[in-house]
Order: structure tokens, then C-alpha cells, then sequence
């Protein structure tokens, strides 16, 4: 028994020594790989935060709605946030690894900024660790549909005024229209119409045509004029249309369940008559691929017709009128047709643009303005769009 | 008890013990140094790595924002690019005046811009390059484009009072400016017309930065090292091999550039993708065999598209 209290050894020491030894180098090496980790999931939630970041870029362009984010004032008076269809909610992306959100302001009459962060999924679920966000801007510019517009009809043919018919370049604001929202400063006046050849212009009555001139000769006007306007053309125009028809006859008017705007129905084009009404802001494109009779009672927006246009009776129409052959009007009594905003009839085979009854052409920058903001997209600037804002 | 019956170890026992003693500690000493070579392979395998991932961030966030289109990168090769590398953008408040003179190239402009709207990397300083949106016709945007010029005076003031601004906070800047020629490309209609850059026009100020493969003076490491404005080159990535950075610049058919020397086909940069080639910075033993030591490598290819080439 003494002797066995008496041996010594070292293998328990060595052992623990080792040990700890080892247990340090794997406890180190278990470091590096967690710090390693997550360095790399940190990189990948970059990565998705970034990619959401873009997308949410991509989506507000496409999204856009001119008839509410046109009309934002410049910055800073006014901002959007976005995206609309989730208001005061972000949007996730489509394969669901991260979130966007954002604001849209207005730094001028052409130039908005679109602000987007974005962050990654587990970031929105509120993963403790921290997480990814990136913010991105795009800068977006109104697309432009430069209609040169000189007058309250711009034609290349012939003009014929009977009755009571008037043709008025002098800037007028639609009745019921809200003069806060209509530029008024500049370019009041237009002529009454440009054409030409002012010798194919006639009239009944000298008051007939109104506006400074009353008839502006200009030979520039071709058919360029209404093919081409400024960087787009009739075809894309037409072909961007909100609401497509075929030529026929039609009655327009405004269709709409409780407060909400019917947009799907053609024959709804808005309702420029009462502009507080839930169709009030609604300024469609509208492409006509034929000859089309409209028999009442009211549009606005822009209205492109591949053929002829022929008016029955009581007809209104705020904005801008194109059409690529001729313009006819007819009514008497009270019935009329009524366009605020500017017209201009190609007349391509020359028949006579014929306005009876008592028709009128009313200019109306104000009607032109709405209409404008109201059909205009946007893209990206022609260069420097994109911006890192961190 | 008596000495006599004191005993030692015999030899044998003594020569045992020593035996199963050396053979327990070659042992363990084995698996210490083992343990040791892996745990530094690791760490060198890591450093590298984060090195590569460090470089594929770094470097595509500087390179993605550029317009190759409008002269951004000033040189490139196989092994360097100099480029505007982009660090602020604001929205002006009140606008320069241009005009009335397309003779005058280079007009010293006078801008506000606001506090609320100046986002990036870093607030403007004096010397840095600007480029100003210029919109000219309002009615076309064939003519738009930047306007490059280089701040020369910077002064706090406030921004016109009335609708938008109401008077905020700004920050007045003079930029001597070198106006849009008349040139194909861009095509520009009408260079310094009057109110050719509008209220609200943003500004977007960088600086030029230069990223290289280079090997400092006494160091036989090579680097990707980066150049901002006029400091001294400094390695951010590292140690890379000798051709540890190449440069591959496509244009936007996703063909090779021909000769990115040469300032024509530079403008028909695309996208620009780069191998990257990293190296441990220790040389590292096969932990199992203890046999062939030398530095780990690997290597990763990033393509950056350039986001702000000019649309058409």
C-alpha cells in the first residue's frame, strides 16, 4: 500500500495538457469557420438586398401611373411613396428574397428621381444578427410626345366653318376644372389654326376664328407633323394605348362602381366633365384603328384615329385630339361638339375638315397639361440613370 | 522500514517507460502539429477567400455605375483601369447660367445645391469633378447629357425662398465647366444655350480612381492596388499572383473590345469582367503528408455591366 502512494506519473497531466492544447486549435479553427460563414452569408444577403434593390428600380418604371405620380409637385414640396398598389407597405420580389420600397420625387418638369432600399428576406423577418440594405436611385424622365402644338387645329387640308361653328386659340380652363392645377403662365394665346395653306381656310362669319393669328400659315407643317413627335412616333404611340378599339360607332361616357374608376370598359374615357368624380383622373391614351362616329357624350386623355373622325351630335373631349384623316362635325339646336385642349386632322386625301352646328375647338393648355401628365410614362434618362445612393 | 528494502527501477523497467513514453509524445506531437498546419491552412484559405470576396464587391460597386459611352474610363488594359468613379449626387436648386454664347467652352458656373437631396459616399469637397445634367431642348432628349466641370469654391447658402425650395439649407458651388460640343458621339444640337440646365437638374460629383495590379517597391507580392485622385497607390487586395488581376472588356454584343487603349473603342465598353487570381499570403504544408509546401491560389471571375451607357 506504501509503495502504491508513492508512484508518480505524468500520463493525467499530458493527457489534459494535450487536451487543452488540441481543444484550443479547435476551438480556433471552429472561429475562423463561423467568422468565415458569415462573412459569406453576410455577402449573399448583399447580393439579395441588391437584386432587390434593382428590381424595385425596374418595377416603379414599370408600374408607373402618370395620373398620380405625374402630378407630383418638385421636390421638396411634394413626394410618393412607393409602390402604390402596397401603400405604406414594402413589395417583396418575386422569388421572395428580399423587400423594396421607396419614394418618387419630382425634381423638375422632366426629371424625377425614383429612391428605392431594399433589404433581404431574413432581414424583413427580423433575423437579430443584423442585415443587408441597399439603396439605389434611377433617375426617370418623362417620355417625350412633343405634338408642337400652335394652335387649336392643326391641319394640312382645307377648313370649312358654317353655322355656328368656332375655332378659338386663346387658352381657355374647361368649365368645372380647378384652376390650381392648371399652368396658366405662358402660352396663352395660340392661333387659331395652322395649316399650310391658309388660303383652303373659310368662313361664314369673321368671328369665327379666333386666336393670334387667327390663321397661321406655316409650311413646315407636313406629314412629319403628325407622324413624328419629338422622340416618338404615331405608330408607338398608338400602340402604347391604354384602350384599343376598332373603327365603328360609338357612344363614350364614363363608367364607374362606387368610387373606383372603370378602366376596363373601352367606351370609358375618362370623365373631364366632373373632374372630382372617381373617373375625373383618369386620362387614357385611346387608339382608334379605323373610321369611328362618336354619338356622345364625353373623353378625355389623348385620342389617336387612323381614319376619320365624324361627330354626332353632343360630343366633349378634354386633351388632344389626332387624327390621320378628316374631322367632321354635325349637330344644331343645343347639341354640340365640344373640344377643350388642341386638334389636329391630317386631312391625308384633302377632304375638307367641315365643323357645323356649333361646334368648337376651344385651345386649352390646361386640357393639354392634364392630358400630357396624364398618358406620359417615364424611362430612365438617356445616360447616368442609375445611381449608388448608399 | 530498513534501505535495503528500497527499490528502483530496474533498467528494463526504466528503458519501457522511456519507450511508451517517446512513443505517447511522438504521437502527440503529430496530431499537435497536424492540428497546428491545419488550423494555419485554414486561416490562409480564409484570408485568401476573404480577399476574393472583398474584391468582388469592391471593385463592382466602383465599376457598375460608369458610362464608358460618355468618356468615364479615361485608360485601360489587361491589368488597369482608370475611371470617374462616382461619390455624391445632388439636385440643384438654383441653376447655373448658361449662355448666351456656344463659343464660350468654358464658363465658370454658379449652382446651389440642396442639403436634403446630397446622398453618397461623402459630402463634395473642393477639386472634386462634377457632372451637371444638361437638358437643353426641352422638346427632344437627343441633346441631353452631363456637363463635366470641377468644383473650384464651395459656400453655405441657402436655397431661393418661395415654391419648391423655401429657402433650404444649400450649398453654393463654383465649377469651372467645359461645355457639350457639337461632336459625334454624343450628337449635341445646341451647346451653352440659355437655360440649358434647369432647376432641379441633379449633380453628380467623383472623382478619378484608378484600380492596378502593382507590386510595391522591397516587396516581392503583387497587389491590386487602387489610385484615388492624386494620392499614392495603396494595395486593397491581396497578395494576388503575378497576373493576379485581368481585365477583359466587352462591348455590348458581348464581344472582346479590340484595343481598349484607344479612346474610340474604350466608348464601346459594355461591361467589364476581371479575373481575379489570390494567393495565401503563407506558404502552406499538406497537413497530412507534411510533404510539398506552397501558397494556396484560387481565383474568381466577376462581370460588371455598366449601368449608365447611354441609351441610344
Amino acid at each position: 500500500m506504501n509503495r502504491n502512494r508513492n508512484e508518480r506519473g505524468m500520463a493525467l497531466a499530458i493527457a489534459i495538457f494535450a487536451l487543452v492544447v488540441v481543444g484550443a486549435l479547435v476551438a480556433g479553427a471552429f472561429f475562423a469557420g463561423t467568422q468565415e460563414q458569415r462573412v459569406a452569408e453576410n455577402t449573399k444577403r448583399l447580393q439579395q438586398s441588391f437584386g432587390a434593390a434593382e428590381m424595385g428600380l425596374n418595377e416603379v418604371i414599370r408600374l408607373w401611373r402618370p395620373q398620380v405620380l405625374n402630378k407630383l409637385k418638385r421636390y421638396p414640396s411634394d413626394s410618393m411613396r412607393v409602390p402604390l398598389a402596397l401603400a405604406g407597405f414594402d413589395s417583396i420580389t418575386p422569388d421572395r428574397s428580399g423587400v423594396f420600397g421607396g419614394y418618387v420625387y419630382r425634381l423638375n418638369d422632366q426629371v424625377f428621381l425614383v429612391d428605392i432600399t431594399a433589404r433581404d428576406k431574413q432581414t424583413r423577418q427580423g433575423v437579430p444578427t443584423g442585415g443587408a440594405r441597399q439603396r439605389l436611385g434611377q433617375l426617370v424622365r418623362i417620355r417625350l410626345v412633343d405634338f408642337k402644338i400652335g394652335a387649336a387645329l392643326t391641319t394640312r387640308g382645307g377648313v370649312s366653318l358654317k353655322g355656328n361653328a368656332l375655332v378659338s386659340g386663346r387658352d381657355t380652363i374647361p368649365q368645372g376644372w380647378d384652376p390650381a392645377y392648371c399652368d396658366t403662365i405662358g402660352d396663352t394665346t395660340k392661333a387659331g389654326v395652322r395649316t399650310p395653306d391658309s388660303a383652303q381656310v373659310s368662313m361664314q362669319q369673321p368671328d369665327q376664328m379666333q386666336g393670334n393669328p387667327q390663321i397661321k400659315q406655316d409650311t413646315t407643317v407636313n406629314s412629319s407633323t403628325f407622324n413624328q413627335f419629338g422622340d416618338i412616333s404615331y405608330a408607338s404611340l398608338a400602340a402604347s394605348a391604354n384602350i384599343q378599339m376598332s373603327g365603328g360607332n360609338y357612344k363614350i361616357q364614363p363608367v364607374a362602381v362606387g368610387t373606383t374608376c372603370n378602366q376596363a370598359v373601352l367606351t370609358n374615357w375618362g370623365d373631364g366633365m366632373n373632374p372630382t368624380q372617381p373617373c375625373g383622373s383618369y386620362f387614357p391614351i385611346i387608339h382608334i384603328a379605323g373610321d369611328a362616329t362618336l354619338n356622345g357624350d364625353q373623353g378625355q386623355g389623348v385620342l389617336l384615329v387612323d381614319g376619320d373622325l365624324d361627330i354626332q351630335g353632343s360630343f366633349i373631349f378634354y386633351g388632344i385630339v389626332l387624327v390621320q384623316g378628316s374631322l367632321k362635325t354635325a349637330g344644331g339646336g343645343s347639341t354640340d361638339a365640344h373640344f377643350y385642349g388642341a386638334v389636329m386632322a391630317r386631312n391625308v386625301d384633302l377632304e375638307l375638315n367641315t365643323l357645323a352646328g356649333n361646334a368648337t375647338l376651344q385651345y386649352s393648355k390646361c386640357a393639354v397639361t392634364n392630358a400630357m401628365e396624364g398618358t406620359q410614362v417615364v424611362t430612365p434618362v438617356r445616360s447616368r440613370a442609375w445611381a449608388q445612393l448608399f | 522500514m530498513p534501505a535495503l528494502n528500497r527499490r528502483g527501477l530496474t533498467m528494463v523497467e526504466l528503458l519501457v517507460a522511456l519507450v511508451l513514453l517517446s512513443i505517447v509524445s511522438t504521437a502527440l506531437y503529430r496530431v499537435l502539429v497536424s492540428n497546428q498546419r491545419i488550423y494555419q491552412a485554414q486561416t490562409q484559405r480564409i484570408d485568401m477567400q476573404q480577399n476574393i470576396r472583398a474584391a468582388g464587391q469592391i471593385l463592382p460597386a466602383d465599376l457598375r455605375e460608369l458610362d464608358a459611352s460618355e468618356g468615364d474610363i479615361s485608360a485601360a488594359s489587361s491589368t488597369s483601369i482608370t475611371f470617374r468613379a462616382m461619390r455624391w449626387m445632388g439636385v440643384i436648386c438654383s441653376a447655373p447660367i448658361t449662355g448666351p454664347l456656344p463659343a464660350v467652352t468654358n464658363p465658370v458656373l454658379v449652382f446651389t445645391v440642396m442639403d436634403q437631396k446630397l446622398m453618397g459616399e461623402r459630402a463634395p469637397v473642393v477639386g472634386d469633378s462634377v457632372l451637371l445634367r444638361y437638358e437643353g431642348d426641352e422638346g427632344t432628349s437627343a441633346d441631353d447629357g452631363w456637363v463635366p466641370g470641377v468644383i473650384t469654391a464651395m459656400l453655405a447658402q441657402n436655397c431661393p425662398a418661395g415654391l419648391p425650395y423655401n429657402g433650404t439649407a444649400g450649398l453654393r458651388i463654383t465649377a469651372t465647366a467645359s461645355m457639350l460640343q457639337v461632336a459625334a458621339p454624343p450628337q449635341l444640337a445646341t451647346p451653352n444655350v440659355v437655360n440649358a440646365i434647369y432647376g432641379g437638374a441633379p449633380v453628380r460629383g467623383f472623382i478619378t480612381q484608378i484600380y492596378s495590379l502593382y507590386r510595391p517597391a522591397g516587396d516581392t507580392s503583387w497587389y491590386v492596388g487602387l489610385t484615388r485622385g492624386v494620392n499614392a497607390i495603396q494595395p486593397v487586395v491581396g497578395p494576388v499572383l503575378s497576373n493576379g488581376l485581368q481585365f477583359t472588356f466587352l462591348n455590348d454584343t458581348n464581344n472582346v473590345v479590340l484595343n481598349p487603349a484607344l479612346a474610340n473603342d474604350r466608348v464601346r465598353i459594355g461591361s467589364v469582367l476581371f479575373t481575379l487570381r489570390a494567393r495565401t499570403a503563407q506558404v502552406v504544408r499538406n497537413a497530412a503528408t507534411a510533404a510539398g509546401s506552397a501558397a494556396v491560389i484560387d481565383s474568381v471571375t466577376v462581370r460588371v455591366s455598366l449601368r449608365n451607357n447611354r441609351r441610344w
